[in-house]
């Protein structure tokens, strides 16, 4: 045990990531899931889940009418908290641009992940690659 | 100007999303998003206490301002908590930032988290 421990030494901070992540959560238009979610990509989001969700109505006779589609998609996707800046920017163009491409998005900060290839996969650092610790 | 806002979460039996953005509205919550999943509870649990736990579930997802937080996890622990017919488990996370809210200046803002 002492043996293996000397082969792999414990560098000091190893336990502290690069860059912190964070969960940034997305609501759109429903036929605009597969759009941000592809824009996102770009921003080395590497996992990504969109679900189906539904929109609450904002007024009673709205919903009884039906006149509002409120079917939504809401993606969530691990980002680098470095990227959020970029991302939040780009996003706030795609939300006044696009057509019927408003939406939603905030983050919320992740504290902990485990294994060095989760890490790396989550924030595209393809760097760890070679192993997984 | 900054605002900060926090992200409630009430995990509920199906068909009860509405009496939760209803109370959360009372609260003073705007909107809020709705996703349909599927609860899981230990089994051997269910037969020793003779109970079905509904397995059919509604995530109702809202952001609200920092500041009245309290009132909506009050208001939806009155009336959507474990107590009730719905069975909500309610909880709110922090959020760094957030964008396209109706009450938000068009222009990004950060939090100042730390």
């Amino acid at each position: 045990m002492a043996e293996r421990q000397k082969q792999r030494p414990e560098p000091a901070g190893a336990s502290v990531a690069p860059n912190r992540l964070a969960l940034l959560v997305t609501i759109v238009q429903k036929g605009k899931g597969t759009f941000f979610a592809d824009f996102l990509q770009t921003f080395d989001a590497n996992l990504q889940i969109s679900v189906v969700g539904t929109g609450t109505a904002q007024s009673d006779l709205v919903e009884f009418l039906g006149l509002k589609d409120n079917k939504r998609s809401v993606i969530f996707s691990v980002v680098r908290e470095d990227r959020v800046d970029k991302i939040f920017e780009a996003l706030q163009e795609r939300f006044q641009t696009v057509n019927n491409g408003t939406g939603i998005s905030f983050t919320i900060p992740l504290t902990s992940v485990i294994g060095k290839l989760s890490y790396g996969f989550l924030s595209n650092e393809r760097r760890v690659v070679k192993g997984d610790e | 100007m900054e605002k900060k806002y926090e992200a409630v979460f009430c995990i509920i039996n199906a068909g009860f999303a509405d009496e939760v953005m209803y109370a959360a509205r009372k609260a003073g919550a705007g909107g809020g998003t709705i996703i349909k999943g599927r609860g899981t509870a230990p089994l051997e649990a269910e037969r020793l206490f003779k109970i079905t736990v509904e397995p059919e579930k509604e995530i109702v997802m809202m952001l609200v301002p920092e500041e009245i937080r309290d009132d909506v996890l009050r208001e939806l622990y009155h009336s959507a908590g474990l107590s009730t017919a719905g069975h909500g488990i309610i909880f709110s996370v922090p959020v760094d930032r957030a964008l396209g809210l109706s009450d938000q200046a068009p222009k990004t803002e950060k939090n100042d988290t730390e």
